[in-house]
């Protein structure tokens, strides 16, 4: 095996990494796949519908036919609660593009919100004013979604679907940010395989 | 014509035909001066933009900058068809467009394929402060006008600046058939000049050891953003998104130390190439000339070192070496003043002032700066506060993923320590002297800068700002050196340099990993990510059709710290943006009074700029209550989603100010 793996030729390392990185992330949605539904079926990850008003609002107020009006540039929506969490999907109309739409998260008694725990917010393809927050499956104790970066932003909420049910598919999901890491990363991990393949060669002279 | 020649010609064309006309130029002529003057493959790019950029340059300093666009791309393509049949008569064809075809310039090709692909899905767009100050604008500017920003009026501020980047831009924008001008060709001719750096990087694995070229340029890529996040961080980062000139600087000033150190020949061909990339470097900002000068100091040391045949045309031994060192302090010297005598001639302005707080020139600032270094007696209370805040940023201050400033010269010196330990015993003095007077430079570097803040800066001096940014270009440089050394080392076969390459590049990588989580990405990078500036671009597109060309204009925005100012500056380019007005009301005084003083002063101001018209971003309660009687429309109304441009009429004593156009600019 070892002098397989001396003899493999550039193209062929740069071929291993890029499946190697595809079967990592194949295997990777697997495993959410059965880890999650795992979880459904012992009823720990459940589907929850929330609305705006199920959370503690800061830098809020009325606006006209529901809707809410940020009053500062950082607007928070903070709900707590013990729960698992994999996903949580919500539709959003506001009247200037929102900026970066993040999600903070907790798993640890008396932990703060961080970056260190953070997720941004995706557009959900083809749904129009949908977005999702998408994360490993896992116990948090509470959230805090900050829905836009301005002050003055009219926004009308719909609901707060957590958990909601996902095809297979939709573990599968590939878009252009996959793409283009897995260039890079096949890339890096090539030139690291070719640099171990050296040594090998090098050693066994 | 077998395959390699075939691939190459094929690339060339397709780069061509994608938009990407500026980079296969510099290839074209790279391959010319691999083929006919064996640069090697992996400095001949970064050496080919550089001599193409100072060309640009140099036309657009007699306002010919569209003649020189076109005439470097034809010396290119001279040059490149010259290599061609020179090649194809003596049989070699083949064998040099696969000699050139290294692992690097094909890494080269691909990444920038792969970036211009992504912004063409992302389209990203200027969002940084300075970009609209400076960076952004002098490039919007160049490029509309066909000729550098010296030969016209403009709102932008720092004409001062030199136009090495916005030269850089409009070559890469009308190579690229660009028919307006595009946000991200300018991030892409950015990022091209950054990847030949990155490029030059692996030439000590263009003959053997290829395996590592790969691994080279994953380090230099991962540098950047090593540099660009500091920490963990709320937003998209903007590296290879960026107009900043940091990175430009950092790479220029490294590659000019590449080109010389990586060069066969170091005598006249190592020479010639790192004065041409100081020349570009000493034409991209006013700081380009200190490393200039700090880059021929270590260059000059190295060849001192060099126990190899020097040559400098048809010099030999010491004196070659002194007249190399000459060529290149003189080729920055030369730029230097040439650029002030141009300043002279167009803008009658002296550029050797900085202005700034204490209002002294360049040399005043040196000999008061080295004044109050030496003799503490004559230190001010700034100059005291400064330098205690300079040395402790030095272990506090995080600068990069690694930390510290200190954080950053271990792992620099651990690279050098391991390249000096690995390196022939007769390169040994050549390593040593390569980390010795790079840190010589680092001192002077930062004793520059501690001089700037005290006579430059004003009370920003006191935090520093933008201090990160301003060192992250010598320790950017620094690393790049220390990699590059290092490799000279790893080429030889040996096996713990090698290995020390590689834990380098996943010590990098590994830090990268830690902070740029997926959706601080450059390729997580959506409308959302430029969204204050697309809320800015709304209201200009709403407000164009009332907008005429010659309206001379003064911007509101309630709230403003200046950020939204330079947004429209660079919305509005083709119109005069005046300064801010600023009045504040008097406590002891009534509104009412306080409204005619403020009134009185922004009338007198309004005549003194000739203001024609008044646009309002962002309305506020002062706006209305002191300004608010001269408005025929309510100023105050104007928000997030909507804006006013209205007509100042003036009149007997006094103005009104009448709306032309106003409301929701959102759908």
């Amino acid at each position: 095996m070892i002098d397989r793996f001396k003899k493999m030729s550039g193209r062929a390392i740069v071929c291993f990494s890029a499946l190697f990185l595809i079967a990592v992330f194949l295997i990777g949605c697997t495993f959410s796949l059965v880890y999650e539904s795992a979880l459904r079926k012992r009823g720990k990850l459940t589907q929850t519908v929330y609305t705006f008003s199920d959370f503690e609002a800061y830098s809020f107020k009325d606006g006209e036919n529901g809707a809410v009006i940020t009053t500062d540039n950082d607007p928070q929506m903070i709900l707590e609660g013990e729960r698992y969490l994999t996903n949580i999907r919500f539709h959003m109309d506001y009247t200037v593009f929102p900026g970066e739409i993040t999600m903070y998260y907790t798993v640890k008694e008396g932990q703060g919100f961080s970056e260190r725990k953070r997720v941004w917010a995706k557009h959900v393809r083809g749904e129009d004013g949908y977005y999702e927050f998408d994360l490993p499956a896992k116990k948090v104790l509470s959230i805090r979604i900050d829905p836009t970066m301005y002050a003055g932003n009219e926004l009308s909420f719909g609901d707060f679907v957590f958990n909601g049910e996902k095809s297979a598919a939709d573990y599968y999901r590939v878009g252009y940010t996959h793409v283009y890491l897995l260039i890079v990363y096949t890339v890096i991990l090539s030139a690291c395989i070719r640099f171990v393949q050296e040594l090998f060669i090098k050693f066994t002279k | 014509m077998k395959k390699s020649a075939v691939l190459l010609f094929a690339v060339l064309a397709a780069m061509r035909f994608f938009g990407l006309g500026g980079a296969a130029c510099v290839l074209a002529a790279a391959f010319a001066l691999y083929a006919l003057a064996d640069i090697k493959p992996s400095t001949a790019p970064f050496v080919a933009l550089t001599v193409l950029l100072n060309i640009n340059i140099l036309f657009s300093l007699f306002n010919m900058l569209k003649v020189g666009v076109y005439a470097s791309a034809g010396l290119s393509a001279a040059l490149f068809a010259a290599a061609v049949v020179k090649n194809a008569k003596d049989g070699r064809l083949d064998k040099k467009a696969e000699g050139f075809l290294t692992p690097s310039v094909l890494f080269l090709i691909g990444a920038s394929a792969l970036l211009r692909r992504f912004f063409a899905v992302s389209q990203p767009v200027f969002s940084q402060w300075d970009e609209f100050s400076f960076w952004g604008i002098a490039a919007k500017l160049t490029f509309n006008h066909n000729a550098i920003y010296t030969y016209y009026k403009s709102s932008m501020l720092g004409v001062s600046i030199p136009p090495a980047l916005p030269v850089l831009v409009y070559m890469f924008e009308k190579l690229g058939f660009c028919a307006v001008f595009s946000e991200r060709q300018a991030f892409f001719a950015y990022d091209f000049l950054i990847l030949c750096g990155v490029t030059a990087m692996s030439r000590a694995f263009d003959a053997g050891e290829r395996h590592l070229s790969r691994l080279v340029s994953v380090f230099g890529v991962a540098v950047v953003f090593f540099f660009a996040n500091t920490g963990y961080s709320d937003y998209v980062s903007r590296a290879f998104m960026s107009a900043y000139s940091d990175f430009p600087m950092a790479f220029l000033f490294a590659g000019a130390l590449r080109v010389y150190i990586l060069q066969k020949d170091k005598g006249t061909a190592g020479t010639l190439c790192a004065a041409s990339a100081i020349v570009a470097l000493t034409f991209t900002k006013d700081m380009g000339f200190a490393l200039s000068c700090i880059a021929a100091f270590i260059l000059f040391f190295d060849s001192v070192f060099d126990k190899n045949e020097y040559r400098l045309f048809k010099i030999k031994g010491v004196w070659a070496k002194i007249l190399s060192a000459a060529v290149m302090l003189c080729a920055s010297l030369g730029t230097f003043m040439g650029w002030s005598a141009h300043l002279a001639k167009t803008l009658s302005a002296n550029r050797t002032d900085f202005g700034g707080e204490a209002g002294m020139s360049m040399f005043g600032m040196l000999i008061s700066g080295v004044k109050e270094l030496l003799i503490p007696s004559a230190r001010s209370e700034k100059f005291t506060a400064v330098t205690a805040n300079m040395i402790s940023a030095f272990f506090d201050r995080r600068v990069c993923a690694v930390g510290s400033g200190l954080a950053v010269c271990v792992f620099i010196a651990a690279i050098f320590a391991v390249a000096f330990l690995t390196a022939k015993k007769q390169n040994r003095r050549g390593v040593a002297s390569a980390f010795v007077t790079s840190a010589v430079g680092f001192v002077g570097y930062y004793v520059f800068h501690l001089f700037l803040y005290v006579y430059v800066f004003r009370d920003e001096a006191y935090t520093l700002a933008s201090y990160e940014r301003y060192m992250s270009i010598y320790y950017l440089a620094w690393l790049c050196l220390a990699f590059v050394v290092l490799t000279l080392s790893a080429k030889e076969g040996k096996v713990l340099p090698q290995t020390a390459c590689l834990f380098a590049t996943a010590f990098v990588l590994f830090l990268f990993a830690r902070y740029v989580k997926e959706g601080n990405m450059l390729f997580s990078a959506d409308k959302n990510t430029f969204s204050a500036r697309y809320n800015i671009t709304q209201k200009t597109d709403y407000l164009k059709d009332a907008i005429e060309k010659d309206d001379v204009i003064w911007v509101y925005s309630g709230g403003d710290s200046g950020g939204k100012w330079f947004i429209y500056c660079y919305e509005l380019s083709d119109n005069y943006i005046v300064p801010d007005f600023f009045a504040a009301a008097d406590g002891g005084l009534t509104d009412e009074e306080n409204a005619e003083k403020i009134q009185a002063e922004m009338l007198e101001y309004f005549k003194k700029y000739n203001v024609t018209n008044v646009l309002v971003d962002f309305g506020s309660a002062e706006l209305q209550t002191y300004m608010g009687d001269l408005f025929d429309a309510d100023p105050g109304e104007w928000g997030l989603v909507s804006a006013g441009y209205y007509k100042v009429n003036y009149t007997d004593g006094g103005m009104t100010v009448n709306l032309l156009k106003g409301g929701t600019v959102i759908d």
